[in-house]
């Protein structure tokens, strides 16, 4: 069952998928091991540790304190929750897409689409331009191959038309080769 | 002396009957062995044409079958090309400016698509889940 989506926490576009969505739970246990043992070695407010830019940009968004136990929890139930039962697709580019190529495409993912979709990147220089979309059940070609294939019946016409008239500038080259 | 006269009239007629004789029947010969030379000749003359004849129309028989074949193997050549069309182009168009083909160019093609199949994505992540 997915995630209840209307009181979730939101997930940022920096969190593309499954990977990221690991480092922010392995982030966040050693966070709260880190901080349960200063608290009980002190025993007063420990200051939080340096987080990284996903970690900040997760807290900032959903509005969290990490210095607050019970919001590290919820937050740490709800990434494992995430990484168990999140819709996940998978997507195949010829090139490595850059940063701010993955943000955009999360973005529109996660409005479109499900506000948590988790997307895993492949590498498939064979397509050329386009990309490949793989869900549970559905594989969507959506590559430069696949328009050239449906566009097959435009092309031939266009041969066989090219082949049967020849054009303007064959023409004047036949007029004048004799010369 | 008749007699001597005679014998030699007599051998002078057999000489000439013998003469006749040889020469008659030597013509015979020759003119038996001439006839079977041309009966020969003409033989050999009815075979070679006919050789000849036979080996034009294997000829013809030959060039018609490389001609269909030729035909034949320019066809299948032109179906295949026709069936691998987008592959070919494919491979060109990559080939030719894939390394000009920046993934950020790209963006609005693949959202353009995404679109398009928008429904059917949700609904196989939706019945996925």
């Amino acid at each position: 069952m997915a995630p209840e989506t209307q009181a979730a926490p939101v997930l940022p576009v920096g969190v593309v998928g499954m990977i990221d969505l690991g480092r922010l739970i392995r982030e966040l246990e050693r966070l709260e091991a880190k901080l349960s043992s200063d608290k009980i070695r002190t025993g007063s407010y420990v200051q939080l540790p340096k987080l990284s830019a996903l970690m900040d940009q997760l807290a900032e968004t959903n509005k969290l304190d990490l210095r607050d136990a019970h919001a590290r929890t919820s937050l740490l139930a709800f990434l494992k929750l995430l990484r168990k039962e999140a819709p996940r697709v998978h997507m195949s580019f010829s090139a490595d897409p850059t940063p701010d190529f993955l943000m955009k495409l999360t973005t529109w993912l996660r409005t479109q689409v499900h506000p948590h979709v988790l997307v895993a990147i492949g590498l498939q220089p064979g397509i050329g331009a386009g990309c490949v979309l793989r869900t549970t059940n559905h594989y969507f070609d959506m590559s430069l191959r696949k328009t050239f294939t449906e566009k097959r019946e435009i092309l031939m016409k266009r041969l066989r038309e090219s082949n049967t008239q020849p054009t303007a500038e064959t023409q004047a080259q036949t007029v004048e080769a004799p010369a | 002396m008749f007699l001597q006269q005679d014998l030699r009239l007599t051998t002078s007629q057999l000489n000439e009957y013998m003469k006749e004789e040889i020469t008659r029947n030597l013509k015979e010969e020759f003119a038996k062995y001439e006839q079977s030379i041309n009966d020969a000749k003409q033989l050999a003359i009815d075979s070679i044409q006919k050789t000849n004849t036979a080996i034009e129309e294997q000829r013809a028989q030959l060039g018609q079958q490389v001609q269909q074949q030729i035909v034949a193997e320019k066809q299948q050549l032109v179906e295949r090309f026709e069936q691998n069309m987008t592959d070919i182009i494919n491979h060109y168009v990559l080939a030719a400016i894939g390394d000009q083909i920046d993934l950020n160019d790209q963006l609005e093609y693949i959202l353009a698509d995404l679109e398009a199949n928008r429904e059917a994505i949700i609904q196989d992540i939706n019945h996925g889940a």
